[in-house]
């Protein structure tokens, strides 16, 4: 035993003389596992960084990124439950990368270095069951304010499929920032297509009918687990929700995506839980200019056993932090995302590392705050203007989602329906509003009115801007910004059958 | 291109230049990197600077600080970002040395009497990494050139840039 503990100090004490940091055995294997899957040829991000040239060239770069903690991009809180593929570093970690530039960048010995992980080519899940490329490219300027731009994949499929996944490919990687996959079976999305001139279109102007999750550059593709799967009805279409940075120079998008089906239905179906529900659009974002703390809140009680999968947040550039908590029915409260540097380019899906249980009962609460002042440099707007729920990115939005099952499968329907009466209580809040002011009884009036240009349909720049927005969610069914005549009859349909519901 | 403008002129112009006129008011050395976001997503900046500034007697000239570089990753750079500006590749990190600049893209400007007045970012467009506003709402840059051109008097002055940072050369 004796011996052998010396022998231990003498391997020891060679080591810690040698103190120097070098590349290959202490820098190298962090590059290798936080940065190279996207800093690589033909990946995402801007430069590769596999050996020990390329990192050498950038390393007061990454240094600084790193002590920022801009990189790798990680923005959940590692303070509560573990998510799948954390990319943060610890502060030893970080450290260490400060000393190799400190020492000189000492590369080592080739010998000690680890060998660089074996990245897939192409497809990282492997050959898809259908790919889908955009009909045309779209041509993104050299400069100019971000775009977003959707864009539409006719599918045509015979039958109902189950997706497993779906990988992004982009063409024109440095600008397509990030890709959301929504689904749309009601054609709107297939006729706004190329309006303008281009391909695809702006704005949200169709109804979403499901969802296939989304392309972050830095996630690695990943199957759902288990049997679980993502329905794609027949008919339906995707639309790819594209956020593009200008690069510099003109590039040219032409996205593909492959997706990966299931060979049976799932046992148990997929359902969002998401608070406040329609992104916020209930919560009555209304930011004042200049306001530094603007805070909004929304609960939820599960009605059934949940498991839930994977969290995430959407809103726009003023959004500072989100959080949501669980609160379980015997009191136990646990945290399942919190984000206190909340940045629109790195809008994640985080996977718990193993499925969260939340019995019938728990309440899901969500906060979330915005700072519209000047001092904030993502604020869209100089000066601080007043800021409320909107699609363009200049607006703000506010939610955070659950993705998961019903414990039981039989509890789909309960589960589905509780979601859905959230929804239905936006639409009524609207719905009470409109009444109040008693719109449909002087609806030919107030058309009368709005109608400044006498076109007889009401364009989104007549309607009065507090109710435009949801105005137009709730009537514009052709999705061409403007209230056509049949539009605003349903408008009176819906009014007068609220209100005889609310009489009862 | 400035020498070829440079030569036209007094091939044709010679009569009608005052002298005063062939001297820069102004030099701009701007420091930038092939693969550098931040830098090149100032490209039509530079285009637009160079528009507006060139024919009142502001000369321009790209660095290029990494040594390492090859002359055709510079030549294509030039290309694929529309960049028509005199460029200098700064092996020896001499430029970088005289003009005190940590980062690309980082500026210098330089007055007639050649004295450094300014060095820093060409706007606040960027405050932080990954802190993008969509449009400057402080342009440095132009306003320390519309200064000089005004005949101004110009103090030094000087903001932090915000990109990837030059290198020091190996062995320094």
């Amino acid at each position: 035993m004796a011996s052998r503990i010396s022998t231990a100090l003498l391997l020891l004490v060679p080591c810690s003389g040698a103190a120097e940091v070098t590349y290959h055995q202490d820098i190298a294997p962090i590059v290798y596992q936080n940065c190279t899957s996207c800093h690589r040829e033909g990946e995402s991000a801007p430069f590769s960084l596999s050996n020990y040239e390329e990192v050498s060239r950038k390393a007061k770069t990454i240094a600084r990124v790193m002590d920022g903690r801009y990189m790798p991009p990680w923005h959940a809180s590692i303070d509560h439950l573990p998510f799948r593929d954390m990319r943060r570093l610890s502060d030893e970690e970080i450290a260490r990368f400060a000393s190799w530039i400190e020492a000189g960048k000492p590369e080592g010995d080739p010998a000690t270095a680890p060998s660089l992980p074996d990245f897939p080519k192409g497809w990282q899940l492997g050959e898809p069951d259908l790919v889908v490329t955009m009909a045309s490219a779209y041509e993104v300027p050299a400069d100019g304010p971000d775009i977003y731009r959707n864009f539409v994949l006719p599918l045509d499929l015979p039958e109902d499929k189950w997706v497993k996944a779906v990988e992004l490919r982009p063409s024109a990687r440095s600008v397509l920032h990030h890709s959301l996959f929504f689904l749309d079976d009601s054609g709107t999305a297939r006729s706004l297509d190329g309006k303008d001139g281009k391909p695809g279109f702006s704005g949200m102007g169709f109804r979403k009918s499901g969802s296939l999750g989304g392309y972050v550059p830095g996630v690695t593709a990943q199957k759902l687990p288990g049997d679980l799967a993502r329905p794609l009805p027949k008919g339906s279409d995707i639309v790819l929700a594209t956020h593009f940075h200008p690069s510099g120079k003109v590039e040219n998008e032409q996205t593909t995506i492959g997706l990966y089906f299931a060979d049976a239905p799932p046992s148990r179906q997929l359902q969002e839980v998401q608070v406040p529900p329609g992104f916020g659009r209930g919560a009555g974002i209304d930011i004042p200019a200049g306001e530094s703390n603007y805070v909004i809140e929304d609960t939820f009680t599960l009605p059934v056993d949940y498991e839930a999968i994977s969290v995430g947040g959407h809103a726009h550039y003023i959004c500072e932090t989100m959080k949501m908590t669980a609160t379980l029915p015997d009191g136990e409260e646990k945290v399942l995302l919190e984000i206190t540097d909340w940045d629109m380019d790195w809008q994640d899906t985080y996977y718990f590392t193993e499925p969260v249980i939340l019995p019938a009962g728990t309440v899901i609460k969500s906060v979330i705050s915005y700072d519209n002042s000047a001092n904030n440099p993502d604020n869209p707007h100089t000066p601080p203007q007043r800021i409320k729920w909107g699609r363009e990115s200049t607006d703000e939005m506010g939610s955070l989602t659950l993705v998961g099952v019903p414990v039981e499968a039989d509890d789909f329907t309960r589960l589905s329906r509780a979601t859905k009466v959230e929804r239905a209580k936006i639409l009524s809040n609207l719905g009470r509003e409109l009444i109040n002011s008693r719109v449909a009884s002087r609806l030919p009036q107030i058309m009368k009115s709005l109608d400044k240009n006498r076109d007889g349909n009401l364009d989104a720049s007549e309607l009065p801007e507090r109710m435009r927005g949801a105005l137009l969610l709730k009537l514009d069914t052709d999705g061409d910004k403007s209230l056509n005549p049949s539009e605003l009859q349903a408008l009176k349909d819906w009014l007068e059958n609220l209100q005889a519901g609310e009489n009862v | 291109m400035t020498l070829i403008r440079l030569i036209l002129s007094l091939v044709f112009l010679v009569p009608s230049l005052s002298s005063a006129e062939e001297k820069e008011k102004a030099s701009v050395w701007i420091f930038v990197a092939v693969d550098c976001p931040i830098a090149n997503g100032y490209a039509p900046e530079m285009i637009r600077l160079q528009d507006d500034f060139e024919s009142r007697g502001v000369a321009f000239t790209l660095i290029y600080p990494e040594p390492a570089l090859s002359e055709s990753a510079i030549s294509s750079h030039l290309k694929d970002y529309a960049l028509d500006l005199d460029y200098h590749h700064d092996r020896d990190h001499s430029y970088v040395k005289k003009s005190g600049v940590t980062t690309t893209p980082e500026v210098a400007v330089f007055d007639a009497n050649d004295q450094l007045v300014y060095r820093g970012k060409i706007d606040n467009r960027y405050t932080e990494f990954g802190d993008r506003r969509n449009t400057a709402t402080e342009t440095y840059l132009r306003d320390v050139l519309s200064d000089l051109l005004a005949g101004n008097p110009v103090e030094f002055r000087e903001t932090e840039a915000i990109g990837c940072f030059i290198e020091a050369l190996a062995g320094n």
